[in-house]
């Protein structure tokens, strides 16, 4: 389909969208942008390169595909879809939200607090524990990273992008190892703050709250602090609200694609039995006796290994194995509970 | 149900393992499964080696060898036997007790109680209390405790889901009353709701043996047994034993207001090294105070794992030594039980081969 004939298509209808382009950034830009995964005329789909990991996702939809909750199948890289949710348009900005979440996406709210907001307590906090990483600190943090955060859905950096973060990622450490951290970016006046983590043997020493108070404080040029926040994940919800987070009325939905752990699981699930077709949504592994009790045991070893996660025994069961949605929610639960 | 004793002590563990071994990557071409899929499985569940008895030795004749074992070697004088209990699921006939046909073996008095226990996975704990109870009687002083079976003749050879795990043996406790201020608790539930999810349907009184029975036919999954072997429902068990005994444990830990720390070691039933490592995930106890592998060298011999895990792990480290542990068995009946005891310096603790 040509370029001009896409932009025809997009005119003639009144599609819902998430997508501000102008013409120009959209048909003139090939190195940002392609156009391969579009999927029909209901749907298209733009995608933007945003990281070496991750594309954003651009999209215009009928109303007829948000209601037949079509599904985009991008396999190859994350995808990070912010939908913008006007006040007039709650409505469509619903069903987007609704459309989104039937294709496995996570659901993340943006939270952003303007500098001095809130005027931090300075008295009795002593910030020279903080330091920025040494070159030697960046493989160690990495690996904390992945051990940590779920790299599908969030967005790790590679070793070269986190060492292009240097100045904006703080440690704390006892007896030279990393006790906690926080990875922020910088662009302009806004910081982004990526990953804040205490490693659970140094918790409850408040190093938490001592390394973001930091980084709320030891930069007055910066105007913003944006993060990124998983709705199901209300301690992190809290905390951001103590320290004067509020949720962003205009991008207050952000989603990450899960393609990739289904692609991954349905992956393992044909080499646990290579003569079956797992990609048939409609199936029930367990009833159509694709599965048996043993094959469960053989996929929770490799699900384990794949996903670096340890599935709770009491879970596991044949209905939590009846499909990939299954699996990926059993994946999610025993995450959370680790 | 929790049950509280005073006043025994363990005197020693023998346990009689058959000498035949069989290996495991021998067997895979019996089964219908690639052998790459098979060797995966195997190293996940702990397939490795186990010890089978050859056609005609029963349970008798493995108890009856340990028994004169530890009569030859003095360390046992069988005039000071008060009874005798046999935990068993493979008797060698349905009547006579086997038991009886043991103390005939071994030219026991006529002042004996002997019995039978039908009791598979929990039969240490189920068999640990039918000595307690006897022994508070007053007039018993002395209660020998045979766990045994020789399951491996109830598996079918073409069946990958239990023929792999099937180890046989026995094992002999003594057990007798000391004056000593240690509690022993014994914690036991049993579900007969599921009963038949552990279960040989055929050879018992409702379904006798024939030409039928012993048919082999194909499961969903591709094994072939027939309706005499062994067979169990590996989802309703697994998930039962990863849900009860972890309910059962921290109710234990509640009832007597101890912590996982109050154990130097958990000497549970070894179903398969994938079960228990689960368990152990749930419970948070260190591999290193759970030991898991007795399934990986010598089967899963139903009643005798748990006997044969001291041996194995602590042998003669606990005739010098003391030490706080947690018994554990859960499996056919279903039945599921928890002991704490101290087990203080044995006379003997260790494996012959028969």
């Amino acid at each position: 389909m040509s370029d001009l004939h896409v932009l025809h298509k997009i005119k003639e209808k009144p599609f819902v969208t998430n997508c501000f382009m102008t013409e120009y950034e959209i048909f003139d830009n090939y190195d940002s942008c392609n156009f391969e995964n579009q999927i029909s005329d209901e749907v298209f789909c733009f995608f933007k390169r945003t990281n070496p990991d991750f594309e954003n996702m651009f999209f215009y939809a009928s109303q007829k595909a948000l209601l037949a909750k079509n599904p985009i199948i991008h396999n190859e890289l994350n995808i990070v879809t912010e939908v913008f949710v006007l006040e007039n348009e709650v409505e469509k900005s619903l069903q987007i939200k609704n459309w989104l979440n039937s294709q496995g996406n996570y659901h993340y709210h943006t939270v952003f607090r303007m500098n001095r907001v809130k005027q931090e307590q300075e008295h009795d906090v002593n910030y020279s524990l903080i330091q920025n990483p040494n070159e030697e600190d960046f493989e160690v943090l990495l690996k904390i990273l992945e051990q940590n955060f779920d790299k599908y859905t969030e967005r790790i950096p590679t070793l070269e992008k986190l060492k292009e973060f240097k100045n904006s990622i703080y440690l704390i450490k006892e007896d030279n190892q990393i006790a906690a951290l926080f990875v922020t970016e910088i662009k302009g006046s806004t910081r982004f703050m990526h990953f804040w983590l205490v490693i659970s043997k140094y918790r409850g020493k408040g190093y938490g709250e001592l390394i973001f108070k930091y980084c709320l404080n030891c930069n007055p040029e910066i105007k913003r602090y944006t993060s990124w926040i998983n709705v199901k994940n209300n301690y992190s919800i809290k905390k951001h609200a103590e320290f004067g987070f509020v949720k962003d009325r205009i991008i207050n939905f952000i989603y990450l694609n899960t393609n990739i752990m289904k692609e991954k699981i349905i992956k393992i699930l044909e080499e646990t039995r290579p003569e079956f077709d797992f990609r048939e949504e409609s199936v029930n592994f367990i009833t159509a006796e694709y599965l048996d009790s043993f094959d469960i045991i053989t996929l929770v070893v490799d699900i384990e290994t794949a996903f670096d996660v340890k599935i709770i025994g009491a879970l596991i069961l044949p209905e939590n194995f009846s499909s990939v949605d299954a699996i990926l929610k059993l994946i999610e639960i025993s995450k959370n509970a680790s | 149900m929790h049950l509280k004793f005073k006043n025994k002590k363990i005197t020693g563990i023998l346990s009689v393992l058959p000498i035949n071994e069989i290996n495991y990557l021998d067997e895979i071409g019996n089964y219908n499964f690639s052998e790459k899929q098979s060797i995966k499985l195997g190293k996940i569940m702990g397939y490795g080696t186990r010890r089978i008895v050859n056609n005609g030795t029963t349970v008798s004749d493995l108890c009856a060898f340990g028994l004169n074992y530890l009569i030859d070697n003095k360390l046992l004088d069988k005039e000071t036997i008060g009874a005798l209990i046999l935990c068993t699921q493979s008797p060698d006939y349905f009547l006579p007790a086997t038991s009886n046909v043991i103390a005939g073996k071994i030219n026991l008095s006529d002042d004996v109680i002997c019995m039978d226990i039908n009791q598979g996975c929990a039969g240490f704990e189920v068999g640990l209390l039918q000595a307690f109870m006897l022994l508070d009687t007053g007039s018993i002083d002395k209660v020998v405790l045979l766990n045994a079976d020789i399951l491996s003749t109830k598996v079918s050879i073409k069946d990958r889901n239990s023929r792999p795990l099937a180890g046989d043996g026995a094992a002999i406790t003594i057990i007798e009353n000391v004056k000593n201020s240690e509690d022993i608790d014994v914690f036991i539930k049993m579900d007969g709701t599921n009963a038949l999810s552990l279960q040989i349907p055929a050879g018992g009184f409702k379904m006798p043996s024939n030409s039928e029975t012993a048919e082999l036919k194909e499961d969903a999954a591709g094994n072939f047994r027939a309706l005499d072997h062994l067979v169990m429902k590996g989802d309703e068990v697994f998930n039962f034993v990863q849900t009860k005994v972890p309910e059962m444990l921290n109710d234990m830990f509640d009832k007597l207001n101890i912590d996982d720390a109050a154990f130097d070691y958990y000497f549970f039933h070894q179903p398969n090294k994938f079960m228990l490592e689960k368990l152990a995930e749930i419970v948070k106890i260190p591999i290193e105070k759970m030991p898991n592998n007795i399934c990986e060298k010598y089967g899963n011999g139903s009643n005798n794992t748990v006997p044969l895990n001291i041996c194995e792990n602590l042998g003669e480290k606990a005739v010098s030594n003391s030490y706080e542990v947690c018994l554990g068995g859960f499996g056919v009946g279903l039945t599921w039980s928890l002991i704490k005891w101290k087990i203080e310096k044995l006379d003997f603790c260790k494996i012959i081969n028969y």
